[in-house]
């Protein structure tokens, strides 16, 4: 029965894209909640970090959490939904076989409505693709199998099974152009002042501050990412406010005396020399610069991002 | 090769993860406004004055606070339930700026920690304001954008009508019955909706995630700084353009844009008003909604209404704000 045959391929479209819907909404929900375990509950070993924290900054997290959370619950009452469906669709159809072998024609796309359909000259009006017990109004949906969307829907989900991302943000060089700075006489050399970056860029805005620092002798740890010349590197701490999308280096140039080798892009280094600033050529800007007296490799910060 | 690919990677997974939870919300949202709002109560809600409806739309968010990702499924379902395209509109621009929770952020944002003795030679002209100004010019501005645009597209409605809606975002002919089956039905349809509304909208989120994360391959955060040149209609353009392509979430774009310390005050601005108005994401969830006719009334309006108000605002701001300067800086 050509009647029937049409049914069955809809009703298969339909409750395949609901199959498709709740695996795929699950998988993601799914990953969600990994995100967030494999960041609080079974963190990644000393000097790693997990694929959230790298991704996002910790006042997103719980939202990630609670995200996920929102799709499985979503996805689990969906799950029972469609099983009902299925299961009330599978006894209207033998019935609907049979009442339909008169061939007249309901002008509608599913089975799964449990409404009379043995009467003839019975009318439906419904312009829509499914029809729920009891209710005479559209969702608004669109069924139908497009496998494209799954595909893409599937995306983030394989990358997390594929492990990426597993790196911050990195960089091959960073070039800094500046204008030459005065000589700066050493102030208290035995005298080493353990320094942070946000504190170094702060005090290169404020003009009283820098003339407190400048001339001492401080330790930066962060990351070594070369500059193209020689002498002259960056040492530089990922900043993110938001998402890996507005991260950006924070850096301290560094001029050290001697070419430097044997360090890769992004190691992390801890360095000791004297502060100076220098402006940064065609911008009203200062930038904290050390003139290196001693480098040496490190462990990395426990956050890879400062605030 | 293989640091371009880790940090496209990167970017895009972040700019997902980031939306995915507030799409969520909007999602189950606008699954309970399809199941439980009646038409006929919104229609009697909605004040017979355009202007007045307008006008209120652009102020929702303060009631319904969404980011902009979860604002595009609630909206669609609004329309769907009768409320106006206009104040529709009206909503969908001004809600993301327009609410508790990014105002509260921008404020944040812009606050200076207490003892940041800021260097005034290093201050630009129509520069650095406080966390009050930047809020008040950010809601004001957006304000201003999303009625103007509004207005723009009631304009257009009187002429296209519903044509300018796809068929899933078009008003029901009050086709809707009181009896939908009881709790345990109503709660699969909500869950249906959701689902389905959830799927529509995050694989358009991809899409815009995949873009913006192509294009900060091209162009970073330092790029825009140095090609500004201390033009401000520059500036401005370049700003804008960042909005679009970083495509962050309205909640926490201040920080960002805070983080712009060298720009004077209204690039700052014009960031913070187009990025939850416009960005390749946005974009490509409004093609879930609107016709072309009508999305790219919209993207023209609020981009050149954005750059105008941003451009006026940086001269007020050049002349009669600016402190003057103590010392030069070097």
């Amino acid at each position: 029965m050509a009647h029937a045959h049409h049914h069955h391929d809809d009703q298969a479209a339909y409750y395949l894209e609901q199959l498709c819907t709740i695996a795929l909404c699950g998988a993601l929900g799914g990953v969600c909640v990994l995100l967030w375990l494999h960041t609080y509950v079974w963190p990644p070993p000393e000097g790693q970090f997990s694929m959230l924290s790298l991704m996002l900054d910790p006042r997103f997290h719980t939202a990630v959490l609670f995200g996920g959370l929102g799709l499985l619950a979503l996805v689990a009452v969906r799950a029972v939904g469609v099983w009902v469906e299925s299961g009330r669709a599978v006894a209207h159809t033998h019935d609907h076989d049979h009442d339909h072998a008169h061939g007249h024609d309901h002008g509608h796309d599913h089975t799964h409505c449990d409404h009379d359909h043995g009467a003839e000259g019975h009318e439906h009006t419904h312009a829509h693709d499914q029809v729920h017990e009891g209710e005479a109004h559209d969702h608004g949906h669109e069924h139908g199998w497009n496998p494209l969307r799954y595909a893409v829907l599937l995306l983030p989900v394989a990358l997390y099974f594929l492990n990426v991302p597993s790196k911050g943000l990195s960089f091959s060089e960073i070039h800094q152009t500046l204008e030459a700075g005065k000589s700066v006489a050493v102030k208290e050399r035995d005298n080493v002042l353990d320094l942070d970056f946000k504190e170094l860029k702060s005090a290169a805005s404020s003009s009283s501050m820098r003339e407190y620092f400048e001339g001492r002798t401080g330790r930066l740890k962060g990351q070594y990412v070369p500059s193209g010349q020689e002498k002259v590197f960056s040492l530089i701490r990922l900043k993110m406010r938001c998402c890996g999308a507005d991260a950006v280096p924070a850096d301290v140039v560094i001029l050290a005396p001697q070419p430097v080798s044997g360090l890769k892009s992004m190691d992390w280094v801890e360095v000791q020399g004297v502060i100076q600033f220098n402006k940064r050529a065609n911008r009203n800007e200062f930038v904290p610069v050390l003139q290196m007296d001693k480098i040496s490799p490190t462990a990395p910060e426990p956050e890879l991002y400062m605030q | 090769m293989e640091k371009y690919v880790e940090n496209f990677i990167l970017i895009f997974t972040s700019i997902i993860y980031e939306a995915l939870p507030f799409i969520v919300l909007g999602s189950v949202t606008a699954g309970m406004l399809e199941e439980l709002v009646p038409q006929r109560f919104v229609t009697r809600i909605i004040p017979r004055s355009r202007a007045l409806a307008i006008a209120i739309g652009g102020l929702l968010g303060l009631v319904f606070p969404m980011c902009e990702c979860g604002i595009i499924p609630v909206m669609r379902r609004l329309l769907r339930k009768g409320v106006p395209l206009s104040t529709c509109v009206c909503y969908m621009l001004a809600g993301p700026i327009i609410n508790v929770i990014v105002m509260m952020s921008t404020w944040v944002a812009f606050s200076a920690p207490p003892d940041f003795n800021k260097d005034q030679s290093l201050t630009v002209p129509g520069g650095q304001l406080g966390s009050a100004e930047m809020v008040s010019l950010r809601v004001g501005l957006g304000y201003l954008v999303a009625v103007g645009t509004s207005l723009i597209v009631e304009w257009l409605y009187k002429r296209h009508g519903n044509n300018l809606l796809l068929p899933l975002a078009q008003p029901t002919a009050g086709n809707e019955s009181d009896d939908n089956g009881g709790p345990r039905r109503r709660l699969s349809n909500i869950t249906e909706t959701a689902l389905h509304d959830f799927v529509d909208i995050t694989v358009f989120l991809i899409l815009g995630a995949f873009l913006a994360a192509l294009s900060r391959q091209f162009l970073s955060h330092s790029d825009i700084v140095d090609l500004s040149m201390k033009n401000p209609a520059v500036t401005i353009l370049l700003m804008m353009g960042l909005a679009i392509l970083l495509c962050l979430c309205s909640e926490a774009d201040a920080f960002v844009a805070a983080s712009f310390t060298g720009l004077p005050a209204a690039p700052k601005l014009a960031f913070l008003v187009l990025g939850p108005m416009m960005d390749f994401k946005l974009y490509l969830m409004y093609t879930r909604i609107f016709r072309p006719r009508l999305i790219w009334t919209i993207i023209l309006s609020v981009v050149v209404q954005v750059f105008v108000y941003s451009l006026l605002t940086h001269f007020v701001l050049q002349t009669w704000f600016t402190p003057a300067a103590d010392g030069g800086a070097g």
